[in-house]
């Protein structure tokens, strides 16, 4: 039992003696320490959103290009049917608009 | 004159400059770390969180009402930040020490006065060896617990405003520590 109080006390005493090894830095210095993290964590969030949007615009731009390449694709196709259906319309007369007039002379009409 | 009011009980503080602010640094810097050099065995972390300690009462110091004593709300503030950085330590596995490295930690170089003769030095050596890694092996609060009470000497009442627990609660994690502790001792004896 007192040998175990002895060993508490002991330890202590170490404790106590290790805690006094490092002398306190001082108000200013802790203040000063402080603000140093918080301008290297300002500084390390601003390079952060640099990063990020330096990495953002090549996909972006990307985007953007597949985008236009759609929408010239559509318009392509659209413009594609549209010449269709005219030359379906063309190819479904019997005879060529400019001769249709002819065509009441013909014999049976 | 300023250290000696500080050390009294419900030291109004609110109107403190940081030139007088250094004085409570300077009188209670030893046991705010110490405390947390045996909780975290880290002396960088011990720093940090002992700078940090006195960092939030400074800018908190209008919220000090002094219903406690000035140490009592420091230490309050540096359990918390024991338990935080423990807690962020936990979740940090890349910075984590080394298994056992506990057991090397500050104190553990410690050697006793060289007035006593080499026997009864390597005795006291690992009298406090065995007590330094018996609560290594204590679960976080019960360790809070002992070491407030074993280290810094607190009573009961004051360890309760600390670490908001009730008496009884104080006095379960003392004992089963207490129990812990000594058995840890014995078993290396």
């Amino acid at each position: 039992m007192n040998d175990f109080r002895e060993a508490l006390s002991r330890f202590r005493d170490a404790v106590h003696q290790e805690g006094e090894q490092t002398a306190s830095p001082g108000l200013q210095a802790m203040l000063l320490r402080d603000c140093r993290l918080k301008r290297a964590r300002l500084r390390l969030a601003a390079a952060a959103v640099v990063a990020l949007t330096l990495a953002a615009i090549p996909a972006y731009e990307n985007a953007q290009r597949v985008n236009a390449q759609r929408q010239r694709e559509a318009e392509q196709a659209r413009a594609d049917a549209l010449l269709l259906k005219q030359v379906n319309t063309g190819l479904a007369r019997s005879v060529p608009r400019a001769m249709a007039p002819l065509m009441d002379w013909a014999p049976g009409n | 004159m300023l250290a000696a009011s500080m050390q009294e009980r419900a030291t109004p503080i609110v109107d403190l400059a940081a030139a007088d602010f250094d004085t409570v640094v300077r009188l209670y810097w030893p046991r705010i770390f110490r405390f947390a050099l045996a909780s975290l065995r880290d002396r960088d972390a011990a720093q940090t969180v002992a700078q940090d300690c006195f960092l939030k009462a400074y800018r908190g110091r209008d919220r000090f009402r002094g219903e406690a004593s000035l140490l009592t709300w420091l230490m309050q503030i540096a359990v918390n930040l024991v338990r935080d950085n423990a807690r962020n330590r936990r979740l940090q596995f890349w910075r984590r020490a080394p298994a056992g490295s506990a057991d090397g930690a500050p104190v553990r170089d410690w050697i006793p006065d060289a007035g006593i003769d080499p026997e009864r030095r390597i005795l006291v050596k690992e009298q406090v060896d065995a007590v330094w890694s018996a609560t290594a092996r204590l679960p976080a609060r019960q360790r809070t617990v002992f070491l407030l009470r074993y280290v810094e000497e607190m009573e009961l009442l004051e360890i309760a405003a600390v670490t908001g627990l009730t008496e009884g609660a104080v006095k379960v994690h003392l004992y089963r520590a207490l129990r812990s502790v000594r058995a840890y001792v014995g078993r290396l004896r």
